[in-house]
């Protein structure tokens, strides 16, 4: 039974694990982003909250307990400024893991261990693709293609502020997760963030409009070298933004369920814009 | 034929056992009277059987058929993933509860882009 042995060994002696946990926290703080496997970034992830409360709290007794436990002096100065200034107002939860795969190699699972709010925080990224993307969607079929195409966005600032104040159950623009998302990164983020958030979304739909457009190009110079060249074609379970069925059933292509057949029918008009940027591929 | 090659056999028979017998007697001479001392001390095929319990157990009474064998791999192999879903970024697809690396490619590329034309060094 395992009973009252509640942390990890990692095949490592005391103060082999110790040092390897302390070098990770170390690492963690210089660069704010760490890759390493998931059971070692869930302890490091544990170990670096307790540094940062530490570093919250700023006496000598905090100093001289953070000094002997991280490797690095200088990240001292970094803790006690930065991420405490960072961290002042948020009650615990500094760090966050994303699952990253299995590990080519020894197929060990993977995880990203990150700093929240970090200047090059992934959430934050994410959600800003997430958000872009969901707004493209809606702007193409409350608009024309042409005028999307032309304008993009627009404005979009307004839109997340309103919905940054919209409960769970309440309908917005964007879909509840991605709104969940979105007020999580924003939590305890500034105004000025959010003005950031909105131009991240609007450059990344820009992206999403010529990514298929760069991909056109790239075929046809190609294909003016080797005529014979095939289109390209998406890749299996890949989601347009019109698309509402899950990834599974979109793999299964004309076999799967909710299938439109091929006929003469009246097509979306998010479908329309991304054939016409696509031609059909 | 196999009926004509048969009886020829069985009409050359007699000469064939004469044959050998002259051929094997010295070498089973030599044996036995070689070393005469051996022979004596060989037990009997009888008696090596004994040393055996008389009923051998937990040995598979027949070959496994490539039919049985078939069946009995039918539920053996790989399971598909159901844990697949869309990236709510780029529409691709993820596992799910998982960072989409086709997004976190092009999101570190970014990174490193910029980091560059700041000629700055490169970060992790
Ligand atoms: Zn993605």
């Amino acid at each position: 039974m395992k009973h009252g042995v509640a942390f990890r060994k990692f095949s490592r002696t005391s103060s082999h694990r110790n040092l390897m946990l302390r070098n990770l926290v170390t690492s963690l703080f210089e660069h704010e982003q760490i890759k390493t496997t998931l059971p070692k970034a869930r302890d490091a992830a544990r170990l670096a909250e307790k540094i940062i409360t530490l570093g919250k709290k700023g006496h000598n007794a905090a100093q001289a307990r953070a000094s002997s436990f991280l490797l690095k002096p200088s990240i001292l100065t970094k803790l006690f400024s930065t991420f405490a200034q960072r961290y002042a107002d948020r009650p615990g939860g500094y760090t966050r893991i994303h699952k990253f795969g299995n590990r080519q190699g020894d197929n060990a699972p993977h995880a990203i261990l990150e700093l929240v709010d970090n200047p090059r925080d992934l959430k934050w990224e994410m959600t800003a693709r997430a958000v872009g993307r969901e707004l493209l969607k809606d702007k193409v079929n409350s608009d024309s293609s042409e005028a999307v195409v032309d304008a993009g966005l627009g404005r979009v600032v307004n839109l997340l502020r309103a919905e940054k104040g919209l409960e769970p159950e309440e309908k917005g623009l964007l879909r509840p997760m991605t709104r969940w998302n979105l007020q999580k990164v924003l939590q305890f983020r500034g105004p000025r963030d959010v003005v950031e958030m909105s131009k991240k979304a609007r450059v990344y739909a820009d992206d999403l409009m010529a990514t298929p457009m760069a991909h056109q190009t790239m075929h046809e110079e190609v294909k003016a070298k080797y005529p014979h060249t095939p289109q390209p074609r998406r890749l299996a379970g890949h989601k347009r933004l019109a698309e509402t069925r899950p990834a599974l059933v979109i793999a299964q292509g004309a076999l799967g369920p909710g299938a439109s057949p091929p006929t003469k029918g009246k097509k979306k008009r998010v479908y329309v814009l991304e054939n016409a940027l696509t031609q059909s591929f | 034929m196999a009926s004509l090659a048969l009886t020829q056999t069985q009409a050359l028979l007699p000469t064939l056992r004469s044959s050998l017998r002259t051929w094997l007697a010295p070498a089973f001479g030599s044996a036995v009277l070689g070393w005469p001392g051996i022979s004596r001390t060989l037990p009997s095929l009888g008696s090596l059987l004994e040393l055996f319990p008389s009923i051998v157990l937990a040995v598979p009474k027949k070959k496994t058929s490539h039919s049985r064998k078939a069946m009995r791999s039918a539920n053996k192999g790989l399971k598909d993933k159901q844990n697949i879903t869309n990236c709510a970024g780029c529409g691709g697809v993820k596992l799910a509860h998982h960072i989409c690396p086709n997004c976190y490619s092009s999101i570190t590329r970014q990174w490193k882009a910029k980091l560059r034309e700041e000629g700055l060094p490169g970060l992790s």
